[in-house]
């Protein structure tokens, strides 16, 4: 039952941005905002105090950043995964992911582009080290740790989405946002469901602390103490 | 040592951690504080009073386009049945529409994934979202806001939201009030609402002095998210607040309604109608989500909840009312102790239907209720049609979460406390956040979601038998 829903769920999940089943769930115009939240200065629309579209504020710059440095880290992630995975389930997982990641990335690409929002280059120290220690592990090590990162990303990018719907004021980034987090809830339940197989078949592996690769990575130096 | 700490990458990782102490000020992997956090305003209050102004219309008539293509919302009566204050009707009918080509028999066969596949689950069983999703706070139905307004010359009225459901489709207004104390005297209101100006008056001689400070005390405005004296304010005047009973009038509801404060960030906040206050005194847990322990919990704390979203910082700036434990909140919760419910002449004392004065039907639903249709596993007759527990119905194995619709992103419900079902017919709309209009609406609703299998006349026995609670 549950894999014939994860294949079903992908067929859907590949259809579901270009379907609208009903009144309800069609493309609506962006939900209107909060105006006491408004970046100062924000330019209004010619007539009357409605603000002009494509006035981004600090939740769509943050949410932009966030998802492309989320996206390329991603997209890395996924294609050591692809050669460097245990299992040929968590395999076809990262080849998944990247596929879907890449597809979003593009999208993303146009949308800052369009919108002239600039996405920042900056390297992204933290995700470095976390696939460099990710590359330095094989066998089901790895498979655990991708898929424990894989289950926090997606955790991390649904909350970041809902940031996005609620406090953003873009229409089109807030479009991006809600068109894309239905499939990262099915990739999440993915992650975990696969995260439970896997782990199940490796429990000595599982049941050990989580290496440093996973959540938050601890500042090597300074120590609080010797300040 | 970790196994990754290799020798050339300890020195790597010094060069890093400095990297990493100073990328702590973007927050390499937290989310952004405003996810959780009120932010400060950043407009001038002119400013945003107009802004939402000119946005009201289309706010209004886009929350209204959803409930017209969620909900049959005409006002269809049952005939010769009436609320308690028996001054206005109680309203009929499976009022959630159905996806096109679909009847709820067809529904009733299908398995939770293949409605989840085929986006068949009807929209009117998803979360309910609040009016202004992105804003939210407390909306008022008019009827409270132009008596408070009349009689206390305290503004309700929000300049960037309206109540959003048809009056024929919320509570009778004023509610009676029935006082455990008094059982002998009926509905005591005399057809008031209560207010902090009229209180004393009515209710003494008939309360004790513990009982009528606990009332003024609720009756008092505080100062609340939308309803305040700073520019962060969606009420016209600087406000002196709203007080408990503004949404719970004469210990009821009156349908006010606003957004969960345990859930962030904003999109993801359901909406919560305001629940009766009938019955405190038999329930154990309170609170849809928050499972607070007693009632004078729940009073404590709903200055921070309710009032301020769960943000005690932003309650700070506004001006957080702290009533006193020992004192004050214990007579506000004595006050609460005291409401009872509706009279329900057909029930005996065990809860049960009296059979010399139930009809067929009635007794037909109960002995459902009691058995094929399960509702007594969690609404037992005999602890006030609760279990004082909270239940996951899983609704979400119905449909694909994730989707927003009108601001509010389709989430799975999660545990929801079990409210009793004693007056139910006095207070619609039904579930935590109002989306089930009618009982007719919840007995479809749990039919689905427990895979019931009822047949028409059963769903009709069902309500029937609910009206005499």
């Amino acid at each position: 039952m549950r894999l014939s829903f994860l294949s079903s769920a992908l067929t859907v999940l590949t259809l579901t941005s270009a379907v609208a089943q009903s009144a309800d769930r069609s493309r609506s115009p962006t939900p209107p905002r909060n105006p006491g939240f408004a970046a100062p200065g924000t330019n209004e629309r010619n007539p009357g105090p409605m603000p002009a579209p494509h006035q981004a504020n600090s939740a769509d710059q943050v949410f932009i950043l966030e998802a492309t440095r989320a996206g390329h880290a991603e997209t890395r992630l996924a294609r050591l995964a692809e050669q460097n995975a245990d299992s040929e389930s968590v395999r076809e997982f990262a080849r998944q992911m990247f596929r879907d990641r890449t597809r979003t990335n593009d999208a993303l690409n146009r949308l800052t582009e369009g919108e002239g929002i600039p996405a920042s280059d900056r390297s992204d120290p933290e995700r470095h080290q976390t696939y460099d220690a990710l590359s330095n592990l094989s066998g089901p090590e790895f498979d655990i740790e991708y898929l424990r990162l894989q289950v926090q990303a997606h955790q991390r990018m649904a909350q970041l989405m809902e940031y996005e719907i609620g406090s953003g004021s873009d229409a089109e980034v807030q479009r991006f946002a809600s068109d894309g987090l239905p499939k990262i809830f099915i990739h999440l339940a993915m992650a975990q469901q696969l995260l439970d197989r896997v782990s199940m078949r490796n429990l000595q592996i599982a049941a050990a602390p989580p290496r440093k690769v996973s959540g938050m990575p601890t500042p090597q130096t300074p120590r609080a103490d010797s300040n | 040592m970790p196994r990754f700490l290799s020798g050339t990458a300890c020195a790597a990782s010094a060069v890093a951690g400095s990297i990493l102490a100073l990328s702590w000020a973007a927050f390499p992997d937290s989310l952004p504080p405003g996810a959780s956090y009120r932010p400060l305003p950043t407009q001038p209050f002119s400013a945003v009073r107009a802004t939402d102004e000119a946005e009201k219309p289309a706010v209004m008539r886009r929350q209204a386009e959803l409930l017209r293509s969620r909900y049959d919302l005409s006002d269809r009566p049952i005939s010769d049945v009436f609320m308690s204050g028996k001054r206005k009707p109680v309203q009929g009918g499976v009022r959630v529409k159905l996806p096109r080509d679909v009847t709820w028999d067809m529904l009733a066969q299908m398995t939770p994934d293949a409605i989840a596949e085929g986006d068949l689950l009807p929209a009117g069983f998803m979360p309910l979202p609040h009016v202004k999703q992105a804003t939210g706070g407390q909306v008022f139905p008019n009827n409270q806001i132009d008596t408070i307004k009349d009689r206390e010359a305290r503004s309700l009225r929000r300049f960037d939201v309206d109540f959003d459901l048809p009056d024929h489709l919320t509570p009778e207004f004023p509610p009676p009030i029935y006082l455990t104390t008094h059982p002998e005297l009926g509905d005591v209101s005399q057809g008031n609402l209560l207010t902090i100006k009229n209180y004393y008056a009515l209710m003494v001689g008939i309360l004790t002095p513990v009982q009528l400070e606990g009332m003024r005390l609720l009756l008092t405005p505080f100062p609340q998210e939308e309803f305040n004296q700073t520019e962060d304010r969606k009420v016209v005047d600087q406000s002196l607040g709203v007080a408990c009973l503004d949404c719970h009038a004469n210990f009821h509801t009156n349908a006010a309604f606003h957004q969960t404060p345990d859930v962030r960030p904003q999109a993801a906040r359901f909406r919560l109608d305001s629940v009766s206050l009938r019955g405190m005194f038999n329930q154990r847990i309170h609170g849809s989500k928050r499972s607070l322990r007693s009632v004078e919990d729940f009073t404590q704390f709903e200055q921070r909840t309710a009032y301020f979203n769960g943000d005690q910082v932003s309650a700070q700036r506004k001006g957080v009312n702290l009533p006193n434990r020992s004192d004050q909140v214990d007579m506000m919760a004595q006050m609460q102790n005291i409401i009872d419910f509706p009279p329900a002449p057909k029930l005996d004392p065990l809860a049960r239907l009296d059979p010399t004065r139930a009809t067929q039907r009635e007794l037909a639903g109960e002995k459902l209720f009691l058995g094929k249709a399960r509702c007594a596993e969690c609404h037992n007759p005999q602890t006030s049609f609760m279990d004082n527990e909270m239940h996951d119905l899983k609704l979400e194995r119905f449909y694909q979460p994730g989707q927003t619709v009108n601001g509010l992103v389709m989430l799975p419900d999660g545990p929801i406390k079990t409210l009793t079902l004693r007056g139910i017919k006095d207070s619609p709309p039904y579930l935590h956040d109002g989306r089930l209009l009618t009982l007719a609406d919840t007995v479809e609703f749990f039919n689905l979601v427990l895979g019931l299998r009822l047949n028409q006349q059963e769903k009709d026995d069902l309500v029937a038998y609910m009206l005499t609670l």
